[in-house]
């Protein structure tokens, strides 16, 4: 008897046949050798006879599967213990015809095939929307529901029901199939019912019956978050805010407000992106000119005034504070709906804004022989009520058209009043002008915008058509008022005139724009491709102003100024480029021709009416290059050479005298080209994204050919008459580079960057020319230094020289400097407990006012997180602890420089109360990436 | 005589059966559900995954790159195809080219991990693959699913190979099933990868361009790089996964 344990373990066989039902061999079968956990250990195929084999196999528990296509997977558990195993004939069963050419070939639906358990996947069956369980069953193989409901899998009745497992409402079929929807489940598995018996007795019957359990889907159940914020402080502070949002897989709705009288905005990036949801970044509106660009989608832009009349919702979210003390209230909701191919959006908005200002102005003015500072001080109070509302449709007609439309809506008006006093002297201590002015003004309009888009890809990949087309009416109502009094004094310093002004003005305007583009590509060869663009734009503009004077209490028609206008512009242009691109290279070579058409009709009211007529075609050819090279993530370079060409307006042409205002009146010149610039710009960049290294570099250099420039005839009283003229232009040279350096991984890392800008302008002031150059430095630099999960620090600080030569008089010559320093520093003490600080400083100097101004800011707040999940934040802030705020602006112009001082919110202290439904995050000191709105 | 017969009659049939199924090109499209991706990052929070969600969570998947695979009983060739869809833009991530030798039980890759280009050179991974109880019908062909775990990542994989093409071969470097791959989970819900066209009539063509180049490591020493560079991006809290393959 030899040994029957040895010191290497035994060497054996399994080996058997496959046939088919009617004991044909099946050739090349798959035959898999898998251990006990079904990991595939090895393969085979079976013979031309069916046979299969696997040699040299250690003992101990294996599977063997056989598959072979049409037929159900076989499972065979083989115990290999001191012999070879036989396995004989192993017969594989047919599929159902009906399982294979209906779930699996037509549905192309995974089955699953275990024992006994059938399986297949419901979610990518059609059914139609509203369907109940019911109707699907109807649908698969198999399967069939009888008058009553009963339902019958393979011709045995279905006597029990659950739902993930879980019986439902007792488990009777007909009450979940037919109360459950169909679009809810992914899964029906359906299998033998063992009966009471079979369980106890462990010994299978002929069960006549059969059980059924569905699987419900599982991505995007129904989600839901919202969260609400009240705060009220010292000085009559105070905000509101709160936001909800609910969705599921194809819909979403979502409401948002904010009111407060702190001047921040109250909305951030989070809230634009919990509100528009899905509809965020819908980049469809922008861009419909093709022009030469990559043609869909580039750049979105944000911002812009939330108070224009063809501004978007999304503005409300972005704008910044303006100085003086404002008062906000806005909010909206806004339905996202995303299914089939179909998607549709609709959102309404209102916004209101009050804000009251002060500022005072400083202004030198340099002239060739003498120079003039005027001071003034004025307070005005704005008041806007907008409301919005946007609707879109979105839908893929099939997998070659895509159809989009969308519709804006605005009705707007806002109030200003304003009183000003300023008093203007000469350098010598004589004065020229003082007045005051009181105006007043009512602006309401209305806007509808529509757009329709139709995207057309071919059989031919790369071939592609884009068409859109968008209609703009704009209605506005304007009501301006005037009342002034300005004081002329001679040479000798005395009073030499006094002018007294009460004017009413109301306007009224609309505006019809259409506007067509369309867009061809077509691909010539692997690399080259040829697009050609078309752009069409018409605006009609009609206006009637009335304008009246008092004098001593009677109203009088000032046939002068009152007058009626309609303007025309009609703007085309084609356009054709040539692309080249290749592995990571591309070149773009274009051109374009862009023809502007400008018709103006104008005329007063006086007996014989004053009238104006602008009868112009502008021409230009635009050249285009692009050269971009982009091999690896890591690393970029472009190169663009452009030429653009800006015609004058209408109101540049059109020679009318305008002296609304005074002092400057100006006139239009009808002869008048356009102005033309070319520009070359280079951008480099270089990254290393895991750690974070990153160097970039762009410039870009711009010429003015021919520019249109105002040139400005002063007269000893110091009115200046304007009229805008071609003359040379002038150039400007920008660079801009940074450096990001990870120093410790994410713990600290450093940024430092430069920008440098020269610039060349000219201006005409009484027919002398004036050159101004301008050199600034602004170099700045940040540092994160977050070492842990409970201490952030943020340093950053910048210094901007900027140097103005002005050639008629080297002794005007200007130097303003502003530099600045930044810190924030966030502190979590744990328990929900944290610190948010941050210290700003700006100093303001220049070396012809004299004194420099410094602003340091400091704001600080404790928080303090409670209630289950953190869902509730109590904060106490304060904001300008130093009570330093000033709104404090310098410029230098052509030949001027200006500074301004705008009163604003200064120290004041708020507790603030915060109930977030998803619940608070833990510890959190970095900041957002982009910004944060609380 | 009717043995004669019986036999061409067998051979006939058998021919038909016993098909060329072994060489040609496969189009693969590969899908990245990048949403799916990152909420599996340990710093995201339930606000940021919900709100990426509702902004992002219904356009994943409507962008996909091409593939062809390139195969013989004895090798096969994996490589992006440039897509003519992309009117007229060209970009490249870097290089990326998979050979494997099946007779030699050799890989040889030309890959570029974030900012560097290498050379892999090794033995054929071994996948641990379990083997599971789904079929289901892709181009034509029934596939069966099994599992296994990728192992960079260490997330499950799925694929559906079909034994009615016994190459053991597939897209994205997996392979060692007893017929070739033609779809891939990632994730197993981050990236897809699904054959769109198979073509068997066509030869092909598998060769390696000489003036490949790149740092040489082995197929381990090229695993631990990206293990490293998927770590250290994930201590610095950024997804790697927009810069290195998922």
């Amino acid at each position: 008897m030899l040994l029957a344990y040895s010191l290497s373990a035994q060497k054996l066989n399994i080996k058997g046949e496959v046939q088919d039902t009617l004991n044909n061999p099946l050739v090349r079968a798959t035959v898999m050798l898998l251990d006990q956990d079904s990991v595939l250990l090895d393969y085979t195929q079976s013979g031309l006879d069916g046979y299969f084999d696997f040699k040299k196999i250690d003992s101990g528990n294996y599977i063997v599967k056989l598959t072979y296509v049409g037929y159900i997977p076989k499972h065979l558990d083989v115990q290999l213990k001191a012999d070879n195993v036989d396995l004989g004939i192993v017969q594989l069963e047919e599929i159902a015809t009906e399982l294979m050419e209906v779930v699996i070939r037509a549905a192309k639906a995974p089955m699953k095939m275990f024992g006994d358990t059938l399986e297949y996947d419901i979610s990518t069956f059609k059914v139609p929307d509203g369907s109940t369980v019911e109707d699907l069953l109807r649908r698969l193989p198999a399967m069939e529901v009888e008058r009553d409901g009963t339902i019958l899998s393979e011709g045995k009745v279905v006597s029990k029901v659950t739902v993930e497992g879980k019986s439902f409402f007792g488990g009777d079929p007909k009450t979940v199939t037919k109360n459950l929807p169909a679009e809810g489940v992914s899964k029906v598995q359906v299998f033998d019912n063992k009966s009471e018996e079979e369980i106890l007795t462990g010994i299978e019957g002929t069960s006549d019956e059969k059980a059924m359990n569905l699987e419900l889907k599982d991505d995007f159940k129904n989600g839901g978050f919202g969260k609400i914020v009240a705060a009220y402080g010292t000085e009559d502070r105070g905000e509101l805010k709160g936001n909800y949002n609910v969705f599921n897989d194809k819909h979403q709705f979502s409401v948002v407000g904010v009111a407060n009288n702190t001047g921040r905005n109250g909305l951030g990036w989070d809230d634009y992106q919990d509100f528009m949801g899905a509809s965020s970044f819908n980049f469809f509106s922008q861009g419909l000119d093709y022009g030469f660009g990559r043609g869909r989608m580039m750049g979105f832009s944000f911002g812009g005034s939330q108070n224009a009349l063809e501004s978007k919702i999304s503005s409300a979210f972005f704008t910044g504070s303006d100085g003086g003390y404002p008062k906000n209230a806005s909010g909206g909701v806004n339905y996202n709906f995303d299914h089939d191919g179909k998607k549709a959006g609709a959102r309404y908005f209102y916004n209101f804004s009050n804000n009251n200002k002060i500022t005072e102005r400083n202004t030198t003015t340099y002239y060739s022989d003498f120079s003039s500072d005027s001071q003034n001080e004025s307070s005005s109070e704005d008041l806007f009520n907008g409301h919005r509302a946007e609707l879109s449709y979105e839908m893929e007609i099939d997998s070659f058209h895509t159809f989009m439309i969308s519709s804006d809506l605005a009705y707007v008006n806002s109030a200003n009043d304003l009183s000003s006093l300023s008093a203007s002297i000469r350098n010598n201590g004589n004065r020229i002008t003082d007045s005051d002015v009181l105006n007043n003004s009512n602006f309401g309009g209305k806007m509808i915008k529509t757009t329709a888009l139709l995207r057309k890809s071919f059989r031919k990949k790369g071939r592609f058509l884009g068409l859109n087309m968008t209609y703009v009416y704009t209605d506005v109502d304007d009501n301006f008022q005037t009342h002034s009094n300005i004081s002329f004094y001679n040479n000798e310093n005395e009073l030499d005139s006094i002018r007294k002004t009460d004017r009413f003005q109301n306007s009224v305007a609309d505006k019809n724009a259409f506007t067509g583009n369309a867009m061809f590509s077509e691909p010539i060869s692997k690399n080259w491709f040829l697009s050609s663009f078309y752009n069409f734009s018409n605006t009609n503009q009609k206006g009637v102003a009335e304008v009246e004077d008092q004098k001593e209490n009677t109203m009088t028609l000032n046939k002068y100024l009152s007058r009626e206008y309609e303007n025309t512009i009609m703007y085309q242009r084609a356009g054709t480029k040539l692309v080249y691109s290749n592995n990571g290279f591309n070149f773009t070579l274009g051109g374009a021709f862009k023809s502007v058409k400008l018709a103006a009709d104008f005329t007063n009211k006086e007996a014989v009416p004053l009238q104006g007529k602008v009868d112009d075609v502008f021409n230009s050819w635009l050249p285009y290059v692009n050269l971009s090279f982009r091999q690896r993530r890591t690393f970029r370079i472009g190169m663009t050479l452009d030429r653009s060409v800006d015609e004058p307006s209408i109101e540049q042409l059109l020679p009318i005298v305008d002296d609304k205002n005074p002092l400057y009146i100006t006139e239009g010149n009808p002869a008048l080209s356009p102005k033309s610039q070319n520009r070359i710009d280079l951008n480099i960049s270089y990254s290393i994204p895991v750690s974070g290294f990153r160097v970039y570099f762009n410039t870009s250099y711009n010429k003015i050919d021919r520019d249109i420039i105002q040139s400005q005839i002063v007269d000893q009283n110091l009115i200046t008459y304007a009229k805008p003229v071609n003359y040379k232009g002038g150039s400007r040279i920008n660079a801009y580079s940074g450096v990001g350096i990870p120093i410790l991984g994410e713990k600290l890392r450093a940024n430092v960057n430069l920008s440098a800008n020269y610039s060349e302008s000219f201006g005409l002031v009484n027919e002398i020319e004036n050159e101004t150059n301008t050199i600034s430095y602004s170099p700045g630099f940040s540092i994160d230094f977050i070492p842990n999960d409970w201490l952030a620090v943020y340093l950053n600080g910048s210094s901007r020289k900027s140097s103005t030569k002005y050639n008629i008089s080297t002794s005007q010559d200007q130097n303003i400097i502003q530099n600045s320093l930044g810190l924030e520093f966030n502190l979590s003490f744990g328990k929900g407990i944290g610190l948010e600080s941050s210290y700003d400083h700006v100093f303001y100097s220049n070396d012809r006012f004299g004194e420099d101004t410094s602003v340091p800011l400091i704001n600080a707040s404790f928080y303090f997180q409670f209630l289950k999940e953190k869902k509730g934040t109590l904060r106490l802030s304060a904001y300008d602890m130093l009570d330093r705020n000033i709104g404090y602006s310098q410029y230098a112009g052509s030949n001027f420089i200006s500074s301004s001082l705008t009163q604003s919110l200064s120290r004041y202290f708020m507790l603030s109360f915060t109930y977030d439904l998803r619940g608070g995050v833990k510890n959190n000191v970095q900041k957002n990436q982009i910004w944060i709105s609380h | 005589m009717s043995k004669i017969i019986t036999s061409f009659v067998l051979i006939f049939f058998l021919q038909s059966v016993i098909a060329q199924n072994d060489q040609g090109v496969i189009t693969y499209e590969r899908k990245m559900y990048w949403i799916n991706v990152s909420s599996k990052l340990p710093w995201m929070t339930q606000a940021e995954i919900d709100r990426d969600k509702l902004t992002w969570g219904k356009r994943q998947g409507r962008w996909s790159e091409t593939y062809d695979l390139s195969f013989t009983p004895t090798a096969s060739l994996y490589k992006e195809k440039e897509s003519e869809e992309s009117m007229g833009y060209s970009r490249r991530d870097g290089n990326f080219l998979m050979l494997r030798d099946y007779k030699a039980k050799t890989v040889r890759d030309n890959l570029t991990l974030v900012d560097r280009d290498y050379l892999v050179e090794g033995d054929i991974p071994a996948f641990k693959w379990k083997i599971l109880n789904e079929i289901r019908e892709i181009q034509g062909f029934l596939c069966m699913k099994a599992l296994t775990s990728d192992p960079v990542k260490d997330v499950p994989v799925y694929a559906w190979f079909t034994d009615q093409i016994p190459v053991p071969g597939g897209p994205e470097g997996y392979g060692g099933l007893p017929g070739m791959i033609l779809a891939l989970e990632i994730g197993p819900d981050g990236v897809f990868i699904e054959a769109t066209k198979v073509d068997l009539e066509s030869t092909a063509v598998i060769s390696f361009p000489k003036k490949a180049k790149g740092k040489k490591v082995d197929v381990t020493e090229y695993q631990e790089k990206v293990k490293e560079n998927i770590a250290k991006a994930i201590a610095n809290k950024r997804n790697p996964f927009w810069y290195v393959r998922y």
